[in-house]
This record gives structure tokens, C-alpha cells and sequence, in this order.
């Protein structure tokens, strides 16, 4: 399913995996709807599978600790990272800012330097059924106190070497 | 055996012949020096670098005198027959009194001698000399008898070494002048002479001319910053700044905690190789870096290489300013002046989230005190254009793609983004365990450049990070069969880059504090 948000004045658009979902490394509970390994044609699936995540066949209503999974249109997989980054615009006021994040269920996670009422932010409740993130990365970019709101993915970025 | 005094007299008898010898040094009247912190006056006409370097020896001679901050300055009158006060007013110098050349050295005259006397003469006898030449003693100085410094109030220096070689009394008079003396440096590493990047053994220039610029600087006082996966914290050519760290991605993997220092650091081949290139140590161990005498800063960002954006964007901003991360307890003044990351997919594509490229900008607009943190990164190794990349492409990103040893491209990222390429196939660095390997990568020609660029900075502290890529970028040498256009075609960018021609630039295009030693 094509699912898209908006962050500074663009578009990006994905593909969310049916029926698929990523289980992290080490995860504490046991997928118990999980009905087999999935096989996603990626170039990053091995990379991410070494790192220890596993994808398997499920539905993500039901089943613990899971996160969606997204493909770009390059083949890029991105796995529902539970946050997202928000950067406010410069006028507003550190009320309106906590009062955003709490509507939309959003936990601060740390305020970052870098760049004014910019903030990492995560999933107050990361296992309320039907969360999603891309929607919720929308439903906050729209809120007029937020400069950009953007779905964290959690991604596979390798050294950029290659077999001598 | 001859009398030690005949000795002494037949060796000033042989200095005086060799200031007599026509014409044993030549005088540039017009030509003198300034600091490169006072501003042309109107007076000088023009800058005498270009007609200084009529040779290697002199490029070198020239460009040392410039990394110590001294510039010549061609007038429009005589220097020679003013005063220093005069002097200063047109734009000279009041602590050198003439810019001489003996042949293929650059000697710099001031009002001091070096003066010897015969042990048997008197201390009234030396006072009465130094008096007829309105000679002014400075210092004595102990490592010789009779030997003093002194300053002449009068005739200029040279001169009066010769008359003052007429008396008995004076074993040795010479002017002190100031010379460059140079520092030839070919690193005694054992694995240097694999290191075909550095210099080029097989296809001689087909190398960034390592040498040449290591004459001039090794990237001292410089700090570059690797962000990557990992790092052999403990690998003997890989000295490690204190400002090193790491991050670690919580138990629910929503984010990452920074943790200084090198203890839990994850290992990693690929980021000790380009902590290697860009600075491993000479240190007569292994091989060495291209600024093997810069700081090296390890920020491991993505253990597994896997994780976010953001995490990424945050080790980025960390190296430009570590007080970004509190629990670093490091100053912003600690930041890196040149950042190299060599980390992204080898695919076509890798959209950039909007933290990342927050966090690109604050490093080049931010870092080094406004001046900018240099940001340098590896295209894609794959045969793609980089426009496909968002973050190689973002403007302010200086992209690097690899060469070969013959000088030729190799089918990396290419388009209207590649900046220039340098070494990146086959390459002998460090890897993970503490030897050396041959790799292959953009992931190397990356810390390679971003070791020129430290080398820049070496030299011209004051440089912005727009400008060290404009300085890399005009000095490349035009490799490859195709015809540059404008300077560039979009397989090699601007060319192979050239860390001697890129201090040369550096060197002269930048002010830098005066450094000129008081008189």
C-alpha cells in the first residue's frame, strides 16, 4: 500500500509492506501470530537481518513489539523507527510545543542542538493498536506550529566499499 | 696541524671571499616582505610570490616563509634605502632590512650580526670595534667564546661583516640572516611504499603528491572527524582524540545514547580504514595517513550499520560541536575542522530525511567558529548518478568518487555533483586488527581528500569551509581521457585531487597571523 507524508514542501511516498512486519533484535516477547520468515527483495533485508532484525509474515494488530515495514521505490527497506524528528518553527513557544507532542500521543525523546525547536521525539504508547507513523508524521507536519514533521526509519547505511 | 687561530682566520679569509664573489647574492631592491596580517598599502604594487618561484627550491623556500606568515611585496621604489619606518609606510618590512638570493636560497637580512672575536683580544679592544661601527652588542652567546649577537645601527649588515673581517681581532663576523630551513619528509613506515596513493611508484604522478605537500604541512593542529560504524580504537597507527565516542542505540532501538570515549566502541574494519587514510600515524609502524599529523576524532554512529537519520545527523553535528552531546563535557571549541563520512548505500538511490541535511547544514554554516566544518562524503560506489543521492548531492557537500593507480576513474557516482575524485582502488590502509589491507571504495577516496582538506587547513587556519572546496576543486590535476569543460566533466568532477597544489593555493590565498620573529 502507497502511504506518502510531507515534510518541507515535498512529497515522499512508500510503499508499506502488506502483511509483513520487522521484529527487532532481541525481541522480548515471541511473535505470536508470526507465520513464517518473510523473504523481502531487498539488498538492504541481509543487512538488516545480520543486524538481527527478522521479518515475518503477521499482522501487526496483533502481534507484540512488531514495527511496519516500508519500501522506497529504489528498493530501500525502512523499518517503523517509533518516532519521528520535529523541528517547530522558530516562534513557537515551548507550551504549544509540549502541548503538540502530547496531543498527538508524542513523547519528547531529547531537544537537538543543531538546529533551533528541532527534537527527536518518540511513541508515548509504541504498542497502541493501529499506530502508524507516517500517518502520525502527517497529522503533525499539518499542525501550524511545526516546521517539518518526519517518520524516523530505522535503515540499513553500509560503508561504501566494494569487493577489490 | 695548523694553529687553531690560523685555522679560524683562513676560514673568515674564505667567508670573505664568498661575500666578495661577483655577484655570490642578489639583492631585490624592490622586493620585500610584509605580514600576511597587514593589508597591501597602495604604495607596493603587487605581491612577489609568482616572480620568487623560479624553481622547486625556491616554491619551496617561498611557500615555507608564507606558512610562517611572511609574504613579499614587490614596491614601486627601492626598500633598500629607506628606513625602517619608511618602510613599514610602503608597505615593507621594519624587521628585514634587504630580500637576498645566493644562488637558490632565499636569505632575508636583518640588522644582526654574528660577530666572533679572538680569544686574546680585550674586552676593550672588542668594545672599541663595536663602537667604530655604531654596533650595539644584543647578546652573548655561550655555546662559542667570544661570540656575540649585535645590532648595527648603521651600514647594513653584510657590508659590515666585511669590514669588520678586516681586523685581527674578528675570527668571524656574518650577518644573521633568515632563512627557511625545510623539513624533507618521506615517511619511514614500513607499509609506505604500498601506499601508491601517497606516492605512486608504478605510474610516477598518478598519486595525490603527498610529498610535496608534506614539505609544507602534515595537518598539524588540525582535527578531521570520521563518522562511521566503527573503529579498531586499538589499532597502533590510529591515535584517537579524547573527543572520540560512540553511540548507542537504546534497548527499544527508538534512538541512540551517545557515550564518549573509546570503551564499548564498536569495532570496525571499514571505518579504521578511513580513520587510516585520512590520518594514520607515521610513526614507523604500518603506513600513514595523508595528514598523519592531524587529530583524528572516531564518531561510530550505526553499529551493525543499521539504524537512523537521525542518529547519523547526530554524530555529524557532534564532530562539528561536541557540546551539542552534554554528557561529552567537551567545548564547542573541541569540534572538528574537517568531517569525512564514507557511510550510505552503493544503490542508485538514498533519500535524505530532513534532520540529516539540518545537521549538514549547522556543521558547514556552524562549525569551527562560524567558519565552517568542512563536510567531505563518498558518492555511490555504483555506476549511478549521484542526483539520485540526496545526501552526496546536497550543495554543500563536497562529493568525492574513487580513482585508480593509472589515473582513471572507475565507475563511481557521476554527474554535475562529483566535486573530484581521489585514490579509492586498491588502496593499502589500515584495517580492523591492527595491519594493512588493500580495499577498494569511495569509502576511501573520501578520508583521503578529507586529509588534503586538513593539510589546507593547515596552512590557512582562517579558511572558511566554501573555501577549502573551492581550493580543492581548482587545483585538481585534469586526469582522464575526456576534455574538461570548464574545469569539469561529470566523471572525474574537476579532476584527480592534488594535495601539493591544494597547500600552494591554501598557502597563498589565505591571510594567516603574523608569525615574523621581533628583531
Amino acid at each position: 500500500m502507497k502511504v506518502s507524508w510531507t515534510e518541507r514542501n515535498r512529497t515522499r511516498a512508500v510503499d508499506r509492506l502488506e502483511g509483513v512486519v520487522a521484529l527487532p533484535p532481541d525481541a522480548a516477547s515471541a511473535p505470536e501470530a508470526a507465520v513464517a520468515k518473510a523473504d523481502i527483495a531487498s539488498p538492504d533485508a541481509a543487512a538488516l537481518q545480520s543486524a538481527g532484525w527478522e521479518f515475518v509474515h503477521a499482522d501487526p494488530a496483533v502481534t507484540m513489539n512488531c514495527r511496519a515495514v516500508y519500501q522506497e521505490s529504489g528498493g530501500r527497506l525502512l523499518i517503523d523507527g517509533r518516532g519521528m524528528t520535529v523541528r517547530f518553527r522558530p516562534n513557537a513557544s515551548e507550551t504549544q510545543i509540549h502541548e503538540t507532542l502530547s496531543a498527538h500521543g508524542l513523547a519528547m525523546t531529547r531537544k537537538l542542538g543543531f538546529a533551533p525547536n528541532l527534537f527527536e521525539v518518540s511513541l508515548a504508547d509504541p504498542d497502541a493498536p493501529g499506530s502508524d507513523i507516517v500517518k502520525l508524521a502527517n497529522e503533525v507536519g499539518n499542525e501550524p506550529a511545526v516546521d517539518y514533521a518526519s517518520p524516523s526509519f530505522i535503515q540499513a547505511i553500509s560503508g561504501r566499499t566494494r569487493a577489490s | 696541524m695548523l694553529p687553531t687561530r690560523t685555522l679560524e682566520r683562513g676560514k673568515a679569509e674564505s667567508l670573505v671571499r664568498t661575500l666578495r664573489a661577483a655577484p655570490p647574492v642578489t639583492v631585490d631592491e624592490r622586493v620585500d616582505l610584509r605580514s600576511f596580517d597587514e593589508r597591501l598599502p597602495e604604495q607596493a604594487e603587487a605581491s612577489a610570490f609568482g616572480e620568487l618561484i623560479t624553481s622547486e627550491a625556491m616554491r619551496e623556500q617561498v611557500l615555507g616563509f608564507a606558512a610562517a606568515g611572511i609574504a613579499f611585496v614587490r614596491g614601486r621604489e627601492s626598500f633598500t634605502e629607506m628606513a625602517p619606518t619608511e618602510r613599514v609606510a610602503v608597505g615593507g618590512s621594519s624587521a628585514v632590512t634587504r630580500v637576498m638570493r645566493s644562488e637558490e636560497r632565499l636569505l632575508l637580512e636583518t640588522e644582526r650580526l654574528n660577530i666572533r672575536f679572538a680569544a686574546t683580544s680585550s674586552i676593550g679592544q672588542r668594545e672599541d670595534l663595536l663602537q667604530k661601527y655604531r654596533l650595539l652588542p644584543l647578546q652573548r652567546l655561550g655555546f662559542a667564546a667570544a661570540l656575540i649577537q649585535a645590532v648595527s645601527t648603521a651600514a647594513p649588515a653584510r657590508e659590515l661583516a666585511l669590514e669588520l673581517l678586516r681586523h685581527d681581532i674578528v675570527e668571524h663576523a656574518a650577518p644573521d640572516f633568515i632563512q627557511f630551513i625545510g623539513q624533507r619528509h618521506a615517511p619511514g613506515d614500513p607499509e609506505y611504499v604500498r601506499q601508491w596513493h601517497l606516492r605512486n611508484r608504478t605510474t610516477a604522478g598518478a598519486d595525490i603528491h603527498a610529498e610535496a605537500a608534506w614539505n609544507v604541512t602534515r595537518g598539524a593542529a588540525v582535527r578531521i572527524a570520521v563518522v562511521d560504524n566503527g573503529f579498531d580504537a586499538a589499532h597502533p597507527d590510529l591515535s584517537l582524540a579524547g573527543e572520540s565516542g560512540w553511540f548507542r542505540p537504546t534497548a527499544d532501538m527508538v534512538t541512540a545514547d551517545f557515550v564518549p570515549g573509546m570503551t564499548g566502541m564498536p569495532a570496525g574494519n571499514h571505518g579504521t580504514a578511513c580513520a587510516g587514510m585520512a590520518a594514520a600515524r607515521s610513526n614507523a609502524v604500518g603506513g600513514c595517513g595523508v595528514a598523519f599529523e592531524a587529530d583524528l576524532m572516531a564518531v561510530a554512529c550505526l553499529p551493525d550499520q543499521v539504524g537512523t537519520q537521525a542518529t547519523l545527523a547526530r554524530a555529524l553535528a557532534y564532530a562539528a560541536n561536541p557540546a551539542l552531546e552534554p554528557v561529552s563535557g567537551f567545548p564547542a571549541s573541541s569540534g572538528a575542522d574537517v568531517i569525512a563520512c564514507s557511510l550510505g548505500p552503493n544503490g542508485a538511490q538514498w533519500q535524505m530525511e530532513p534532520i540529516l541535511q539540518d545537521a549538514i547544514d549547522y556543521a558547514v554554516s556552524t562549525g569551527r567558529d562560524g567558519r565552517g566544518t568542512a563536510v567531505l562524503w563518498a558518492t555511490t560506489n555504483g555506476n549511478y548518478p549521484i542526483s539520485f543521492d540526496e545526501v552526496s548531492s546536497h550543495p554543500s557537500v563536497i562529493a568525492v568518487g574513487r580513482s585508480t593507480s593509472t589515473d582513471s576513474d572507475d565507475g563511481s557516482g557521476y554527474g554535475p555533483e562529483l566535486a573530484f575524485l581521489a585514490p579509492g582502488v586498491d588502496v593499502h590502509i589500515a584495517a580492523q586488527g591492527g595491519g594493512y589491507r588493500a580495499t577498494t571504495g569511495t569509502s576511501f577516496a573520501c578520508p583521503c581528500a578529507a586529509g588534503v582538506a586538513a593539510l589546507a587547513i593547515a596552512v590557512s587556519p582562517d579558511l572558511s569551509a566554501s573555501d577549502v572546496g573551492d581550493i580543492l576543486r581548482a587545483t585538481c590535476d585534469k586526469v582522464g581521457p575526456l576534455p574538461y569543460n570548464n574545469g569539469r566533466n561529470d566523471r572525474y568532477g574537476h579532476g584527480r585531487v592534488n594535495a601539493d597544489t591544494v597547500v600552494q593555493r591554501a598557502t597563498i590565498s589565505a591571510p594567516q597571523p603574523n608569525r615574523f620573529p621581533a628583531v
